[in-house]
C-alpha cells in the first residue's frame, strides 16, 4: 500500500517514463575554456527533490531516474536522433511478427559486484519485474506485453512479447530497465535492493542517507560506454554525490557559496541571473514524452459538449501566462508530444489562438448565458468548474493556474482552484470530481499518448475513449513513418476535439559550476556523468 | 509562545513615549481602516492579475512593487490586512473567553476541580502552541474558522492560569468572606469584585496576546497551513514571495515589514494601557 | 538529591501522559478518515478499505487503539508511517539531532545574548545605547522567526555571501538558523534580565553594600547579577519548548534537515502517526528540559532546595 501511495507522490509532480530524440550535448552558456579531461575529483550535485528508491524495476520517479542512470547500464542506448543503438546488446534481431526479439550481449561486462552479466542476467531481470511480488511501478508498463525469457546461451536472450509492441526496444534504453545484479538483488530481497543499488554502470553505490544525500564512486574497471560517450573506459570523476536540496533559492546560494557544484531544477525566475553570472555555466535540455498539458474532464456537465471546451480553450491566454509565469526560460508548447519525441508535429496545434470574444460568444451560442453574478447558467445549472492544481508549487504551476483561472473567469466561467497535495489529487481523480486537470510526463516512446488518452489510463484526464482503437494500432505498427502519421493524427484529434491543450514545453535545467565540464543528458534529460571532468 | 509580562518599554521620557505612541496609534488606525474598509486607501482591485506587470520593483510597479501575478504588494497588504487582524482578535477573544471562564470557574470553586483544572493548565502550557496549533490545523483543514480556534489553543491556558490566580487573589481579601456572609450571590460577588479586579491583568495579557496570535497566525501560513483566500493574508503573501525573494526582495520583504510594525504598536498600545491601569 | 530527581520525574508522568491524549484526541477526533489518504493511486473497493483499517488498528475502540499505542510507545515503538512503511520511531531518531542541537543553539544563545544585553542595557539605564537595546527586544519579539531567517539569507548569504543559507552538516550552518530561532527569546530575555537587575539594584541590601563603599561596578557584578539572572535561567529553561516548536518553522526556511521538514512531510501526505510520533517526542523533550530547568535552579538557590526537600 505504501507503494501505491509513492506512485502518487512521484508520477504526479514530476512524473515519469522516456521517449526519444533530442541532443546529448545540452545548449551550454557561461564561459567555458578548453581544458583536457583528468580524472579526479568529486562532485556534489544539488537535485531538487528527494529520493524513493534505486531499484529501477520498483520505481517510477524522475528523480531517482537520475541517479539510476549512474549505476544502472541499459540493454540498449538511444542516441539524439532518436536511433536505437547499442550498449549492453551488441546486437538484436525482431521477428517479423513482432513478438521474439533475440539479443546478442556484449561478453566482457561484469556488475559491480564481481557478478558476470550474461543471458541468464538479463532473463532474471525481465521476470522480476514482472514478479507481482516485485510490486513493480513503471518499469513493468514499460515492457508491456513480455511473455518470456530464455538463455540461449550465455550470450544469447530470447525475449517473447504476448502481442507486437513497437514501444519495447525504445523503453529498453530507459533507466527504468536498466539491468540490476542478480546476485545482489536476490542477497538483499525485495526491501533492502532500493537502498543497495548494483548494476554495471560507470558508478557503483557508496551510501545513502534518506532525504539528504546519495554517494557514488567510480566503478572501477568499467569500460562498456555506449557509443554515444565522449570517451571509453572508467568516468574521470573519482566520486559523485547526489545532495537533496528542496528550496530552489537554497539551492543555488549552495551553488554560489561552492557548498555544490551543480544545481538542478533553476527556477524559471532565476535563470537569466544564472545565465548572467559569469560564475556559472547553464545547462538546459528538453524532455521527451508529454508536454505540460490542461485537460477537460468530458465526463462532467457542460464539458461533455465539445462547443464549450472549445470555446474555453480559446478563452486562455496560455501565452501571456506561460510568458509571465516563466519569463522566456520555457516556450508555449505545439503538441501534445514534446519536440524530440517520435511522432512530435507542431502542426497539430495549428489554429489555437486566444480569443476571449470568440470564446464568450461561442459559449453563449451554445446556450450558456451570464446570471445574475456574471457566472454563466444554462437550464438551472451554473458553469461552475473545479481546477485541479499542485501542491506543493511544483514548476511555478499554481502561478500559471491562476492567471488561466483569471482568464476564464472574464468570460463567465465560475472556477474554483483546488491546489491538492498528491494523495487528495488521486482521491478526486478517482472520485471524478474534477473538471480541469494538468499534468505532463517525460517519456521516450510516443505510446505515452496510450497514457493521455487510453480509457484504462487514470491519467486519462479527458476520460475520453475516443482514442483506444488508434492507440492501440499505433503499438503495434513497426517503427516508421506510417506510425508516427497515426500518432500526429490523434494529438491533432486530441486538440480539435478539445479534449487537451498543450500548455508549455518541459525543460531540465541545470546551473554548475564552471569547472565542471561534460555532463551529457539523454534525450529524456537525465544526466550522464560518466564524461564528467572537472577542468583544473 | 512564552508570554512574559516585563516592565514597559518606554518608561523614558514623556515626550519620546507619547512620539512613539502617536505612531503606534497611527499604525494601527492604517491596520484597522485597512481590515475595515480597504477600498477606502487601495482603489485597485486585488483580485485582478496582471500577467504583463509581473514582479516589478517598488516605483515602475506602484508604492511597494508588484508580486508574481503582477497585482500590487500595497493594494496586496491593504486588501489581507483584514485577515491578520480578524485572527488576532478573535482568536485573543476566544482565548479570554473560554481561558477566562475556565480559569474562573477553577479558582472560584477551589478543590478537586481546582488541582484537576490546574493540571491540565500545566500540560498545555508543556506543549508547545504553535506545535498544537499545527496539529489543529493539519488534521481539521484549513480555514479562518479553523485557524482561529487553534491559535486560540496556544493561549486558553495563559488566560486560564491569569484569572484563576486573580480570582483567588480577590477571595482571599476579607471582602469577599464579608461579602457572602452578608448574603450576596455568587453572581454578584462574580460581577462585582472578582471580575473588576480580574479585568486590568486580563486586558494588558490580551494586546500582548494578540500580538502574538497574528505571528502564531502568520507561521501557520508561512507553512502552508493558512485558509484558501482570495487575497492572500500577509503570512501567506511572504511565503508565496520566497521563491522570488533573490530577484524580487520586495515581495517577501513587505509583508515582514507590516506584520513586525502591527505587533510592535500593539505591544507598545498594551503597555500604554498597562500603565494607565497601574495609575 | 536522588529523592528530588526521581519526584520531579514521576512528576513529569502525568504531563506527558496527558501530552499523548491530547495529540491522539486530536488527530482522531477531527472529520476525515486516515485511511483516505492510502488509497490513492487504486480503486477503495470497501474490503480494501477495511483491511487497511484493520491492519493499523483503527477498527478498535479510541481506548483500545490508546492504550495499544501507549503499550508499544512505551517499548519505545510509535507506530509505522502511513506513506513509508517505515518505524516512526527510526524516522524520528535520524531528524531529532538537527533540531535539538538547534533549539539549544538558539536557547544557549539567547541566554548569553539576552543576559549580556539586558545587565548592559540596566547599567547604563536611559542611555542611548538602553534605548537601542529596548527597542531591538522590543523589534525582536515582533518579528516572525520566518521573515527573520529569510532577511539573514538574503542579506548575510546572498548579498555577503558569508555564512552557507543551507544544510545541516557542520556549526557554520548552524548560525543562522540559530540566530533567526534566538531573535525572538533574546528580546523577552534582555527585557526580563533588564527589569530584575534594575529591581535588585533598588533593593536594600544593594544600598547597604554602597553605603559600605564598594563601587557600582562590584555591586554589580558580584551581587547585583548573581539575583538578577537566576529567574532567567528559569526562564530560558521554559522558553525550550517554544524553541523547539520555532525550529520546525525555521528548518524550513533554511532547508534544514530535522524534525519541521518531517512534520510538514507528514502533514502533505496524511501520514498521522509520524505527525502524532513527532509531538509526543517534542513534548516528552519539553517535559525532560523542564525537569532539568527545575533541578538545576534547585541546585543553584538553597532555598528552593530546602523548602522542596521539606515537603
Amino acid at each position: 500500500m505504501p507503494i501505491r501511495r509513492r506512485l502518487g507522490i512521484i508520477a504526479f509532480p514530476a512524473a515519469a517514463a522516456l521517449a526519444v530524440l533530442s541532443g546529448c550535448s545540452a545548449q551550454s552558456s557561461g564561459s567555458a575554456a578548453e581544458a583536457t579531461p583528468a580524472p579526479g575529483g568529486s562532485l556534489t550535485y544539488a537535485v531538487s527533490t528527494a529520493f524513493g528508491s534505486f531499484d529501477p524495476n520498483v520505481t517510477a520517479s524522475v528523480v531517482d531516474a537520475r541517479v539510476l542512470r549512474q549505476v544502472y547500464d541499459s540493454l540498449v542506448d538511444l542516441d539524439a536522433e532518436g536511433t536505437v543503438q547499442p550498449w549492453l546488446a551488441s546486437a538484436w534481431e525482431v521477428s517479423d511478427d513482432g513478438l521474439t526479439y533475440t539479443f546478442t550481449l556484449r561478453e566482457d561486462v561484469t556488475f559491480q559486484d564481481g557478478t558476470a552479466f550474461d543471458a541468464e542476467a538479463v532473463c532474471y531481470n525481465f521476470d522480476r519485474i514482472t514478479d507481482p511480488a516485485t510490486k513493480s511501478l513503471y518499469a513493468v508498463s514499460l515492457i508491456g506485453p513480455y511473455d518470456s525469457c530464455s538463455a540461449k546461451d550465455p550470450a544469447t536472450a530470447v525475449v517473447t512479447l504476448k502481442n507486437a509492441y513497437t514501444p519495447f526496444l525504445t523503453n529498453l534504453s530507459t533507466p527504468f530497465l536498466g539491468m540490476v545484479s542478480p546476485t545482489a538483488a536476490e542477497a538483499s530481497g525485495l526491501a533492502d535492493f532500493g537502498s543497495n543499488p548494483v548494476g554495471s554502470g560507470p558508478f557503483r553505490f557508496a551510501s545513502y542517507r534518506p532525504n539528504s544525500d546519495v554517494v557514488l564512486e567510480r566503478n572501477p574497471g568499467y569500460n562498456w560506454a555506449p557509443e554515444s560517450a565522449e570517451h571509453q573506459g572508467e568516468a574521470y570523476l573519482e566520486q559523485l554525490t547526489f545532495q537533496i536540496i528542496a528550496d530552489a533559492t537554497v539551492r543555488l546560494g549552495s551553488l554560489r557559496n561552492g557548498d555544490v557544484q551543480a544545481a538542478d531544477d533553476v527556477p524559471a525566475q532565476q535563470v537569466s541571473t544564472v545565465k548572467q553570472d559569469s560564475s556559472l555555466s547553464y545547462l538546459e535540455q528538453t524532455q521527451s514524452g508529454a508536454t505540460y498539458q490542461l485537460f477537460f474532464n468530458t465526463e462532467r456537465p457542460g464539458l461533455d459538449d465539445p462547443a464549450v471546451r472549445s470555446a474555453l480553450v480559446k478563452a486562455m491566454d496560455l501565452d501571456s501566462a506561460v510568458k509571465a509565469t516563466y519569463f522566456g526560460a520555457y516556450q508555449r508548447a505545439a503538441a501534445p508530444l514534446a519536440p524530440g519525441t517520435i511522432g512530435y508535429d507542431e502542426s497539430v496545434s495549428s489554429g489555437l489562438s486566444y480569443n476571449a470574444q470568440a470564446a464568450a460568444d461561442e459559449l453563449t451560442a451554445a446556450g450558456w448565458i451570464p446570471g445574475a453574478d456574471g457566472v454563466r447558467e444554462k437550464d438551472g445549472q451554473r458553469l461552475e468548474l473545479t481546477y485541479m492544481g499542485p501542491s506543493p508549487n511544483y514548476d511555478n504551476r499554481q502561478e500559471l493556474a491562476e492567471f488561466l483561472v483569471q482568464n476564464l473567469k472574464d468570460v463567465g466561467v465560475g472556477v474554483d482552484l483546488e491546489l491538492l497535495p498528491s494523495a487528495q489529487a488521486f482521491a478526486m481523480m478517482e472520485a471524478n470530481t474534477f473538471d480541469i486537470a494538468t499534468t505532463s510526463f517525460v517519456a521516450v516512446d510516443p505510446d505515452i499518448l496510450s497514457t493521455l488518452y487510453s480509457s484504462g489510463s487514470i491519467f486519462n484526464f479527458s476520460r475520453t475513449k475516443a482514442f483506444d482503437e488508434d492507440l492501440n494500432q499505433a503499438q503495434t505498427l513497426p517503427a516508421g513513418a506510417e506510425r508516427e502519421a497515426l500518432y500526429a493524427q490523434i494529438q491533432a484529434e486530441a486538440i480539435s476535439g478539445a479534449y487537451s491543450v498543450p500548455v508549455y514545453q518541459l525543460v531540465y535545467r541545470v546551473a554548475t559550476s564552471t569547472a565542471v565540464r561534460d555532463i551529457g543528458f539523454d534525450p529524456a534529460a537525465y544526466p550522464k556523468f560518466h564524461d564528467t571532468y572537472l577542468a583544473q | 509562545m512564552t508570554l512574559v509580562l516585563t516592565e514597559p518599554l518606554a518608561q523614558q521620557s514623556p515626550r519620546k513615549l507619547s512620539v512613539l505612541n502617536t505612531l503606534s496609534g497611527v499604525w494601527l488606525a492604517v491596520v484597522g481602516i485597512a481590515a475595515l474598509t480597504p477600498g477606502l486607501i487601495s482603489g485597485v482591485d486585488p483580485e485582478v492579475l496582471h500577467p504583463e506587470r509581473v514582479l516589478l520593483p517598488p516605483g515602475e510597479g506602484g508604492l511597494l512593487g508588484t508580486d508574481q501575478y503582477g497585482r500590487g504588494v500595497y493594494d496586496l497588504l491593504i486588501h489581507g490586512a483584514r485577515t491578520a487582524v480578524t485572527i488576532g482578535v478573535a482568536a485573543t477573544a476566544l482565548a479570554v473567553l473560554v481561558g477566562g471562564l475556565i480559569g474562573l470557574l477553577a479558582g472560584y470553586s477551589g478543590g478537586l476541580i481546582d488541582a484537576v483544572v490546574g493540571r491540565c493548565l500545566d500540560l498545555m502550557l508543556s506543549l508547545p502552541g504553535v506545535l498544537l496549533a499545527l496539529v489543529i490545523t493539519a488534521a481539521a483543514g484549513a480555514s479562518v474558522g479553523v485557524l482561529i480556534i487553534s491559535v486560540a489553543t496556544v493561549f486558553v491556558a495563559g488566560f486560564a492560569r491569569l484569572m484563576r490566580s486573580q480570582v483567588l487573589a480577590t477571595r482571599d481579601r476579607l471582602y469577599v468572606e464579608a461579602a457572602r456572609s452578608v448574603g450576596l450571590s455568587h453572581l454578584r460577588i462574580l460581577t462585582r469584585h472578582v471580575l473588576p479586579n480580574a479585568f486590568a491583568p486580563v486586558v494588558v495579557l490580551a494586546t500582548i496576546a494578540v500580538g502574538e496570535a497574528i505571528l502564531v497566525a502568520a507561521s501557520l501560513s508561512f507553512l502552508g497551513l493558512g485558509p484558501k483566500l482570495a487575497v492572500p493574508d500577509w503570512g501567506q503573501l511572504l511565503a508565496s514571495g520566497q521563491p522570488y525573494i533573490q530577484q524580487s526582495w520586495w515581495v517577501s520583504t513587505f509583508p515582514g515589514i507590516a506584520l513586525s510594525l502591527t505587533v510592535v504598536a500593539v505591544s507598545l498600545l498594551g503597555d500604554r494601557l498597562r500603565d494607565q491601569i497601574d495609575g | 538529591m536522588g529523592y528530588l530527581i526521581a519526584r520531579r520525574i514521576l512528576a513529569g508522568i502525568p504531563t506527558l501522559l496527558g501530552v499523548t491524549l491530547v495529540v491522539f484526541l486530536i488527530l482522531r477526533l477531527v472529520p476525515g478518515d486516515p485511511v483516505a489518504g492510502l488509497l490513492s493511486g487504486g480503486p477503495a473497493t470497501p474490503e480494501l478499505v477495511a483491511g487497511l483499517r484493520a491492519q493499523f488498528g483503527l477498527d478498535q475502540p479510541l481506548p483500545v487503539q490508546y492504550l495499544s499505542f501507549l503499550g508499544d510507545a512505551l517499548q519505545g515503538d510509535l507506530g509505522t508511517s502511513y506513506a513509508t512503511g517505515q518505524s516512526v520511531t527510526s524516522m524520528i531518531s535520524g531528524q531529532l539531532l538537527p533540531t535539538v542541537q538547534l533549539a539549544f543553539a538558539a536557547a544557549l544563545l539567547s541566554t548569553v545574548a539576552g543576559i549580556g544585553l539586558g545587565v548592559l542595557a540596566a547599567a547604563v539605564r536611559n542611555s542611548f545605547t538602553d534605548g537601542l537595546i529596548r527597542v531591538f527586544s522590543v523589534l525582536g519579539t515582533a518579528m516572525p522567526t520566518f521573515w527573520i531567517g529569510l532577511m539573514l539569507i538574503l542579506v548575510v548569504s546572498f548579498q555577503f555571501r558569508m555564512l552557507p543559507a543551507t544544510g545541516s552538516d557542520g556549526f557554520q550552518r548552524l548560525i543562522l538558523p540559530a540566530v533567526a530561532l534566538a531573535v525572538p527569546a533574546i528580546g523577552v530575555m534582555t527585557r526580563l534580565v533588564r527589569a530584575n537587575v534594575l529591581e535588585v539594584l533598588g533593593e536594600n541590601f544593594v544600598t547597604a553594600l554602597h553605603a559600605k563603599g564598594l563601587s557600582y561596578r562590584t555591586i554589580l557584578l558580584r551581587h547585583v547579577l548573581r539575583n538578577a539572572v537566576l529567574p532567567a535561567v528559569t526562564v530560558a529553561g521554559l522558553q525550550i519548548g517554544g524553541l523547539l516548536a520555532g525550529a520546525v518553522v525555521v528548518e524550513t526556511v533554511f532547508a534544514r534537515q530535522g524534525l519541521g521538514n518531517l512534520i510538514l512531510q507528514a502533514i502533505t501526505r496524511n501520514d498521522y502517526p509520524v505527525l502524532q510520533g513527532v509531538v509526543i517526542v517534542i513534548g516528552a523533550l519539553v517535559v525532560l528540559v523542564n525537569i532539568v530547568v527545575d533541578l538545576v535552579y534547585g541546585a543553584v538557590d538553597p532555598r528552593i532546595r530546602s523548602s522542596l526537600a521539606g515537603r
